[in-house]
């Protein structure tokens, strides 16, 4: 037995006081089908069996985390204009898992994420790549919208910020308010960390990136 | 914070738009054993402050993974809806019935004859060889069986005559 399957048997929750999830958890109990003993059953036990290869583990958990994975897949793919291409991705995302002797399943663990933000990340990887390995099909270009055949404005160039001026969560922070174009309480959500932080943050990173490029400037 | 904005607010939403949606994206380069557990660790609020600083200071220089990490941020926290049947269908399909491995094996070796174009052909032979087998294995006990009958019968005879006309060289009165 592996230590991954160990883990997998050890545990069903957080194991580090993890906050509230983001997306909602279902609300049902995963793979309440094929539950026993006592009728307690943990994720645990059931991914145990299911990278055990048990048939009905592995539909409890199809039917039980499908949806996430197909609504992780369908919200990438539908802005690109593919959305009727969700079904085979997700398909592919189920393949991914249980390939190899559901070595991916294996090496997954309960005590660092929950099984659907895991799924979800999963998801959206496949998804990415999948759009780059299939370049999207030609469209006739009178069937295209007007606002899409807009010369692209001049975007300004991007600033080189030498790697060791700023420290990790500083560079993160410029990268998600300046290059992803997030809000201060949009980042300070992806970060886990309160706005206020995000803004003093903020604030240093400029008064850093101030001096330096006045400097180089003489 | 928004740059477009800046430069001209009524051509933004197309471009932003486009940019999204149809631009290619970059190709993921993650490990998908540990990255995307740490991904889904980090947006779930479980990693210890040094790995969460790794992990911030690995998404600066690595904006594809930076990408599904914001994904699938706005995925979780929209929600699920139903997945189609079709697709429930064709994953619950991935996985096989396990069988006893008696049944296994003569499922398997079912499944070998009848996915083979040549099952006729296969059964044809099987059934030649089996004759041959069976006609060589018939001759050898019949031919075993005569030859010792053969001696038995040379020894009667053989004795038989002793008792009429003596033992050969004895003088007959």
């Amino acid at each position: 037995m592996t230590a991954a399957t160990q883990a997998l048997s050890q545990t069903s929750s957080r194991a580090r006081g993890a906050k509230p999830a983001i997306g909602p958890e279902p609300t049902t109990r995963p793979f309440a089908e094929t539950s026993g003993r006592d009728g307690v059953t943990t994720l645990g036990d059931d991914l145990s069996r299911l990278v055990a290869g048990e048939k009905a583990a592995w539909d409890g958990f199809v039917q039980r985390y499908a949806r996430v994975i197909y609504a992780a897949v369908q919200r990438r793919l539908v802005p690109a204009g593919r959305a009727h291409e969700a079904d085979d991705v997700a398909q592919e995302v189920f393949v991914k898992l249980c390939s190899r002797d559901f070595k991916l399943l294996r090496n997954y663990d309960p005590g660092r994420a929950k099984l659907s933000t895991w799924l979800t990340v999963i998801a959206n990887s496949t998804t990415i790549d999948h759009l780059r390995r299939q370049a999207a099909p030609a469209t006739d270009i009178d069937a295209l919208p007007q606002s899409l055949l807009a010369v692209e404005p001049k975007l300004p160039e991007r600033i080189k910020i030498p790697p060791e001026l700023l420290s990790p969560r500083q560079a993160l922070v410029i990268e998600l308010l300046y290059r992803r174009e997030l809000e201060v309480a949009e980042a300070a959500e992806v970060m886990g960390i309160n706005p206020q932080t995000v803004r003093s943050m903020h604030h240093k990173a400029l008064v850093k990136l101030r001096a330096h490029f006045q400097e180089e400037a003489g | 914070m928004r740059e477009l904005d800046r430069i001209d607010p009524n051509d933004q939403t197309p471009w932003r738009q486009h940019r999204k949606g149809a631009a290619m994206p970059a190709r993921v380069n993650l490990s998908e054993d540990a990255d995307s557990l740490r991904l889904a660790a980090y947006l779930d609020g479980t990693l210890e402050a040094r790995e969460r600083a790794e992990l911030e200071a690995w998404l600066v220089a690595h904006p594809e993974a930076l990408d599904v990490l914001l994904a699938s941020r706005e995925a979780l926290a929209e929600g699920a809806g139903p997945a189609p049947d079709s697709l429930v269908r064709r994953a619950c399909a991935l996985v096989p019935e396990r069988r006893a491995p008696l049944t296994r094996l003569w499922h398997r070796l079912g499944d070998l004859v009848a996915a083979s174009a040549w099952r006729g052909q296969a059964l044809a032979w099987c059934g030649v060889t089996a004759a041959v087998l069976l006609a060589c294995l018939v001759g050898f006990r019949l031919g075993e069986s005569g030859y010792h009958s053969a001696a038995t019968v040379e020894k009667l005879l053989a004795h038989e005559t002793a008792a009429v006309f003596g033992e050969p060289g004895e003088e007959l009165i």
